[in-house]
């Protein structure tokens, strides 16, 4: 048996670097599962999105506080295929404050990545949801996730880690438009 | 080198030994029915790759027409309903065969002696079909499977949130966010659920499939096994049963998909239901880490049982294994009757929960030990202080880990800031001036603002612009004397030297103090101090209740009965061991005829 071990010692070491090139050598294989990354740079970061378009709202579409549109707003992917670049629609809140302040909000849940709702009458929230606020919040019907957005989206309850993304809005006269989101993960 | 040659031997013991369907089981097969459940699943496979084959010809895997093409195949192919339930019903039978298989092979030790490894490919056998499952039912495109892919395709992102190998020590380890390319390679890059994803899921459906379809076919063509042993009468039974299934309850179509609506309530399919209702309760890491923990737990546990009660079979003398399996299955089905009837309460619940699983366990663990202690043979006791350790150093991770959450508990501060705190604390005596830091950084920032889910490796920055920026002149003082104090040396600043910062314009760490500064650790234990002093009255995220919070009092059990198994077994392990000589020999009996 001793000799035996020798050599399977002597294999072992001669199968490293071995092992090591064949690694090599399929490594940029995983350029194939990566769309949104430049040729060979499997490990750089990808592009970062973009706007495609902006959205407008105008100060007359908010005629009372809590007054709530959804929209989608399309956002604009790096890829490496012939139009280079893939639009994505992001849907999205906007929301008139009490405050008289318009804010706007992904619908893309922080938690899981499903898309929330916007939850007017505190006991429909107290019902479906698990939680009674103190006035109109967003909640996610996946893992009932609420955020309160007078407290500038934060959560009450459910499992979420963080407030959801922010829209960035530019105030052009009586216009509001969005011209960003925030960065940050996929959910 | 023989250790070397032991483990070799070990190795090859267990891989002679794998069992993939129950194929060495024959004998017991014809007493006990619960043995015929591996060549059930294997002929299931058979009948959902046969119909997988007729449903390929007319579904067409594309966002816009393979709700329509389900359609078409359910109500204008002849049979396509009855191919499509069969397909359906035939998946689901096989992950019910595969889970009350793992569960038989618990209860009657089948990983016993040398199998050990037999329970990894019973767990790999139903996790492929759970994925099976779960990629297959994406393809038909309505609402119910879109969300359910959605979320988990979301959920490896919180790798990245992992100590080490994540984001979260970043100024120890750089990410390489294992977390989001696992979700850009399932999902095609990107954050919607697109063609790539469909085309994707609908390659890896077939592959997982296929692939191991070819290896069990060599594995049973090289050793010569009968591939399904089981009677025609009994096959025919198993065919009609999904037949009768398919007619009288046509699968599912759903509402078509729509990425703008999240219906409620949304679940997904049945075997992933007591994760989704485990998602609703943790913290999403821990969730996410649980999910990935789990199968390696079951991988493990047939070692630890070998560890506890050797070559023993029946299951009244494994407690252990027994009432761990009752936990698995109770937590599995009551979260999943949770979830179904949308009654849990996510505030109020979780002590339950933690008491439940932990106090089952110990139950198991309890009438193990007395089981050893009862045993009167000073051969076989000596031989137990083995199964004891295991279950003093079980005992002893429940008390570790119910010390670390009475303080999580009472601050609400998750593991990443309360290591962190931690370290400070133990780095404090060798820093200088360490109150008048703590003071200033107060100055800085309130502690009653503190947030810390959202992890900073750049506190000086992230201060600056939204507390001194907006602060008074004091705060602005206060900041300078951080930042003064940031150039102070220690005696222990060569630990922190060769750590790169991984920023360009600040490559290295001017000290310790810099480094404890910097990545928020100082900052969290100021605002652990704060909170656990009942005098500063920060308060939580509920209005009127302040740090620190009370412990529930089911926590409590699990907390001290932790502690408890850690005694005792220890205290048993030392009995076992220091009487692990044997006792004197009796004098052999004098025949009756010496004597005389």
């Amino acid at each position: 048996m001793e000799g035996t071990t020798r050599r399977l010692v002597l294999k072992t070491l001669a199968a490293i670097p071995l092992a090591a090139t064949f690694g090599l050598v399929v490594s940029p294989l995983l350029r194939y599962m990566r769309p949104t990354l430049k040729p060979l740079d499997v490990f750089g970061p990808s592009d970062q999105p973009g706007p495609e378009e902006d959205v407008s709202f105008s100060d007359s579409d908010f005629p009372a506080a809590w007054t709530c549109i959804d929209f989608m707003f399309k956002q604009k992917y790096v890829e490496y295929n012939p139009e280079g670049k893939e639009v994505r629609e992001i849907p999205g809140f906007i929301v008139k404050l009490p405050s008289g302040d318009v804010v706007a909000y992904s619908r893309i849940c922080p938690h899981l990545g499903c898309v929330f709702n916007f939850v007017k009458d505190p006991s429909e929230c107290a019902k479906g949801y698990n939680f009674k606020p103190q006035g109109p919040v967003f909640a996610c019907p996946c893992h009932l996730s609420v955020y309160d957005i007078a407290q500038n989206g934060k959560v009450v309850s459910g499992p979420a880690p963080r407030p959801p993304r922010k829209f960035d809005l530019k105030k052009e006269g009586n216009a509001y438009k969005i011209v960003g989101l925030e960065a940050g993960s996929i959910a | 080198m023989s250790a070397v040659n032991a483990t070799i031997d070990w190795v090859k013991t267990r891989i002679n030994n794998i069992d993939i369907f129950d194929e060495h089981h024959r004998e017991e097969a014809k007493t006990n029915p619960w043995y015929s459940l591996g060549p059930i699943f294997y002929m299931v496979w058979f009948i959902v790759m046969f119909t997988g084959c007729v449903l390929i010809m007319w579904y067409v895997p594309t966002k816009a027409q393979a709700f329509d093409s389900i359609l078409h195949i359910q109500t204008a192919i002849p049979f396509g309903g009855l191919m499509r339930g069969m397909h359906k019903y035939g998946a689901d039978a096989m992950i019910i065969a595969a889970t009350m298989r793992m569960y038989r092979m618990f209860i009657c030790a089948d990983y016993k002696p040398g199998k050990e490894f037999n329970i990894a490919i019973a767990l790999v056998a139903l996790l492929l079909s759970m994925y099976s499952g779960l990629t297959g039912y994406l393809l038909i495109w309505n609402q119910r499977a879109f969300w359910a892919t959605k979320v988990f395709a979301t959920f490896p992102t919180y790798m990245d949130q992992f100590p080490v190998m994540g984001d979260f020590y970043q100024p120890l380890v750089k990410s390489i966010h294992m977390g989001w390319n696992t979700a850009e390679v399932l999902l095609g890059g990107g954050a919607a659920i697109t063609q790539e994803t469909i085309t994707r899921f609908f390659s890896i459906h077939l592959a997982f499939s296929l692939i191991p379809l070819i290896f069990v076919e060599l594995y049973f063509y090289k050793n010569a096994y009968k591939r399904v042993p089981l009677s025609w009468a009994k096959r025919t039974i198993i065919t009609l049963m999904l037949v009768v299934v398919a007619i009288i309850l046509p699968a599912a179509q759903g509402k078509r998909s729509d990425p703008d609506v999240t219906p409620l309530p949304i679940l997904s399919d049945w075997y992933f239901l007591g994760l989704y209702q485990m998602y609703k309760y943790l913290e999403p890491v821990v969730a996410t880490e649980i999910t990935i923990v789990l199968p390696l737990i079951v991988v493990g546990l047939p070692f630890m049982d070998v560890w506890l009660t050797g070559a023993e079979k029946d299951i009244n003398k494994r407690p252990f294994i027994f009432w761990v399996v009752i936990m698995a299955l109770v937590s599995w089905i009551v979260f999943s009757l949770l979830i179904i009837a949308n009654i849990a309460n996510i505030h109020t619940d979780p002590p339950y929960w933690r008491a439940f699983t932990y106090l089952t366990v110990n139950v198991g663990m309890g009438l193990q030990l007395w089981l050893m202690w009862q045993n009167k043979d000073a051969v076989q006791r000596a031989k137990q202080w083995k199964g004891a350790l295991v279950i003093t150093i079980i005992g002893a991770s429940q008390a570790f880990w119910g010390f670390v959450y009475y303080y999580m508990a009472k601050v609400e501060m998750f593991r990443g800031p309360m290591f962190q705190q931690w370290f400070y604390g133990v780095m404090r005596p060798f820093l200088p001036d360490a109150e008048k830091l703590e003071a200033a950084m107060r100055k800085v920032q309130p502690t009653s603002t503190y947030f810390a889910s959202t992890y900073k490796n750049d506190w000086q920055d992230w201060v600056k612009d939204n507390y001194v920026a907006k602060g008074g002149q004091d705060v602005q003082q206060a900041f300078d004397q951080v930042l003064a104090h940031c150039k102070l040396t220690s005696p222990v600043d060569w630990v922190v030297s060769w750590i790169p910062t991984f920023t360009p314009e600040h490559p290295k760490y001017l000290g310790m103090v810099d480094y404890l500064v910097t990545n928020r650790w100082a900052y969290d234990y100021v605002v652990f101090c704060d909170r656990m002093d009942p005098a500063s009255k920060i308060e939580t995220t509920t209005k009127g209740v302040f740090y620190p919070l009370p412990i529930p009092f089911w926590d409590w059990t699990w907390m001290i009965a932790g502690a408890l198994f850690m005694v005792v077994g220890a205290y048993m392990t030392y009995t076992f061991k220091s009487g692990s000589q044997p006792a004197a020999k009796p004098a052999p009996a004098q025949p009756a005829s010496a004597s005389t």
